[in-house]
């Protein structure tokens, strides 16, 4: 028994060196002779973190299936071309970071300490984004189009100037369907259901400042753990309202197909309104058993790969083959794909505008975004001026329909 | 009305926990180990269970494939594993579950990814009408095999040598072995029913929780919770328990404003400190007499 420990412990201390002597000569390896951390006359690098692993590890594989795909393309089409006139292929460092924000700040150390990145992009998650922002601060590198629609990470650029969102927040999505029902000029019931924490009241507080002083008014209001393995008890409470529009800010695919299935089982069949988060078809709306005599609805920014009705589209059709050709392990269907690849075509965008190749003129650029990128819904727009929203702008409102989404000609804010 | 669907909800979550916590109280019983990892090891087999769907098999000859498999899996963990610190104090074994828990959670994200994935459906969707109020067929099919392993279990330890044998191990493994009982076959065994248990609990609420790693954690702690209170000893009990949690859990939340659904956690988990502190045995268990 001792024996084997002592092996073990050699094995282990070989590996350390090993992995200490492997940094060295990392360290020592870089001959850049541009000024920026991170570009060299060929490549420009760039950082991030992900959950690759624990419960949420599907997600950020997508995620970071998404921003591969997109760079995968542009490297293999010659690069980004920058200000100055030369190509430079864009490297992608990123580490798990298993959704633990302690471990996505060490993250961002490492990534900005020892692979000396440019800029870090597309950190998955609230809790962890915030945790990033204030490190970024200190530390003077671009923290951008973060993966979470969190109104913190992009509500005060002027103190966090190194920080900022991509997606459309989530107040302004909850907001989104508060001007929907408050242009309908009726008197509706609204029933509530969020998640227990900043997700859930960003979403609760975007919708009442949207309804206020409409004839739209919230009866019943309920709040579930992310642990609760049924909501069932929380439909029924909501159910005794009996409320005309059912309002489900669930966060979690399999409660809200079970919210869908219970709300049926029970009798109660008001509109609901599902956020875009659990829109999924293939994933909520089709297992639940949505049919057309139901009324639900959902605002989205970006196309959906498993709705048809973007089976014929374009943007769809090329994001499709690029996560086959470069991301063959994440799931082309989950959202989050889709938000990465738009995030990497914003990222690519605003290389590409940067005056000045520093850390600075990235922020610069990004404040001067104005445009398209792929996979946004009509009428979704880039727009980087503001220094109080994310980049992407605007909810377009759904109806489900014939197997499908359907857009309402309301835009959303 | 509102309190009737609420004691119903409560009864459909609380059979979620029962299922897992007779897993438990099996384990428990045969082996004298508290298994953390059962939760784990039931989320693998739910996984085995919708791979065998996949190659085109019926959902419940899937699942009768998956608890054939289940018992062998059980066994060799504990041949290969638990064995090893069978004479170490309790509490080695609890730290070597919990080892087995986190690997196990690996090895499924290892094999099957983390995304969520869909499990069909086992009972059929719909429900019966009793006056203004539906039960559904999934709440009433998952009650119905409930009580059939509640009496199987009763009968296994109460009327067969296989279930004597079982207590006579969990109690004095020594004396067993001096008497002449295959301790080592009968360990493997316990082991190997209650990974089946938990196969039938994992594959009974992956159609309402969907198939995903960490689907499990959460009705682990309510599980064995239900198995401390009911009695570890008593799969009666653990089931009475795990329905108890369920109905006081959603009455606090929904008529107790102080409590309502942000502690609604905390109420049957203070049910169960108190019931421990009057009786140790728990509800149904039986008192351990020591001869000394």
């Amino acid at each position: 028994m001792r024996h084997r420990t002592s092996v073990k412990a050699l094995v282990v201390g070989l590996a350390a060196v090993t992995a200490i002597a492997g940094c060295g000569r990392e360290e020592s390896g870089g001959d850049d002779s541009s000024a920026a951390p991170g570009i060299t006359d060929t490549t420009i690098k760039v950082g991030s973190s992900f959950p690759l692993s624990g419960p949420l590890a599907g997600l950020g594989t997508a995620a970071r299936g998404g921003v591969l795909a997109y760079l995968g393309a542009v490297n293999d089409a010659g690069g980004v071309t920058l200000s100055d006139g030369v190509a430079r292929q864009i490297e992608l460092v990123d580490y798990d970071d298993g959704y633990d924000p302690a471990r996505a700040v060490q993250n961002y150390q490492r990534l900005v300490d020892q692979d000396e990145v440019f800029g870090v992009m597309q950190t998955f998650g609230t809790a962890t984004n915030l945790a990033i922002m204030e490190r970024a601060q200190q530390l003077e590198v671009p923290h951008v189009f973060t993966h979470s629609g969190a109104p913190a990470l992009s509500g005060d650029q002027e103190a966090h100037p190194w920080t900022v969102g991509w997606r459309p927040t989530y107040a302004g999505e909850g907001a989104a369907y508060g001007e929907y029902f408050a242009a309908q000029d009726r008197p509706l019931r609204v029933a509530v259901l969020s998640q227990n924490d900043d997700l859930g009241e960003a979403y609760l507080s975007g919708f009442e400042e949207a309804i206020e002083g409409s004839q739209v008014e919230i009866v019943a209001e309920q709040t579930y753990e992310p642990s609760d393995a049924t909501l069932d008890s929380q439909i029924t409470n909501l159910a005794s309202s009996d409320a005309d529009v059912l309002f489900s800010a669930v966060a979690f695919p399999n409660l809200q197909t079970g919210l869908l299935k219970r709300a049926r089982e029970i009798g109660w069949s008001p509109t609901i309104a599902v956020i875009t988060i659990t829109s999924s078809i293939q994933k909520v709306v089709e297992p639940a058993g949505v049919t057309d005599e139901d009324d639900v609805i959902s605002a989205n920014f970006v196309k959906a790969p498993d709705d048809p009705q973007w089976a014929e589209d374009d943007d769809v059709a090329e994001f499709v083959s690029r996560m086959e050709q470069y991301s063959p392990d994440a799931d082309p269907q989950l959202a989050n794909a889709a938000w990465g690849y738009g995030a990497a075509a914003t990222l690519v965008a605003a290389l590409e505008g940067m005056e000045d190749l520093s850390r600075q003129g990235l922020m610069d650029s990004i404040h001067q975004l104005e445009g398209e990128i792929p996979m946004l819904l009509p009428g979704v727009t880039l727009d980087g001026t503001s220094s109080s929203e994310p980049p992407i702008h605007g909810y377009r409102l759904q109806e489900y329909a014939d197997g499908r989404w359907n857009l309402l000609d309301e835009t959303g804010s | 009305m509102l309190l009737f669907y609420q004691v119903l909800d409560g009864l459909v979550s609380g059979s979620i926990y029962a299922a897992l916590a007779l897993a438990i109280v099996l384990a428990y019983r045969a082996t004298g180990v508290i298994n953390f990892a059962q939760g784990q090891m039931a989320v693998f087999s739910a996984y085995l269970a919708w791979s065998l769907t996949t190659i085109g098999l019926p959902v419940w000859l899937a699942i009768a494939g998956a608890l054939l498999l289940s018992v062998v899996v059980g066994a060799f963990l504990e041949r290969v594993v638990m064995r090893r610190f069978e004479s170490a104090e309790p509490l080695v074994g609890i730290v070597v579950s919990i080892g087995l828990f986190i690997s196990v959670n690996g090895l499924v994200s290892l094999i099957w990814g983390t995304s969520l994935t869909q499990f069909p459906a086992v009972f059929p969707a719909g429900s019966i009408e009793l006056g203004d109020v539906g039960i559904t067929y999934v709440a009433l099919g998952t009650v119905v095999v409930l009580l059939l392993v509640i009496a199987a279990l009763q009968l296994l330890f109460m009327r067969t040598r296989l279930g004597l044998g079982f207590r006579a191990v969990a109690v004095n493994p020594e004396s067993s072995s001096l008497s002449g009982l295959p301790v080592g076959l009968l360990l493997m065994t316990g082991w190997g029913l209650a990974a089946a248990l938990g196969a039938l609990a994992g594959t009974l609420v992956a159609p309402a929780l969907y198939l995903q790693p960490g689907m499990m954690d959460m009705v682990l702690i309510y599980a064995l919770a239900a198995a401390v209170l009911g009695g570890l000893d008593s799969p009666f009990g653990a089931v009475v328990a795990a329905w108890l949690i369920g109905v006081v859990e959603n009455l606090a939340g929904t008529f107790i404003p102080a409590i309502g659904n942000d502690l609604k956690i905390a109420v049957p988990l203070v049910l169960m400190c108190l019931v421990l502190f009057f009786r140790p045995q728990g509800l149904f268990g039986r008192v351990e007499v020591e001869r000394v």
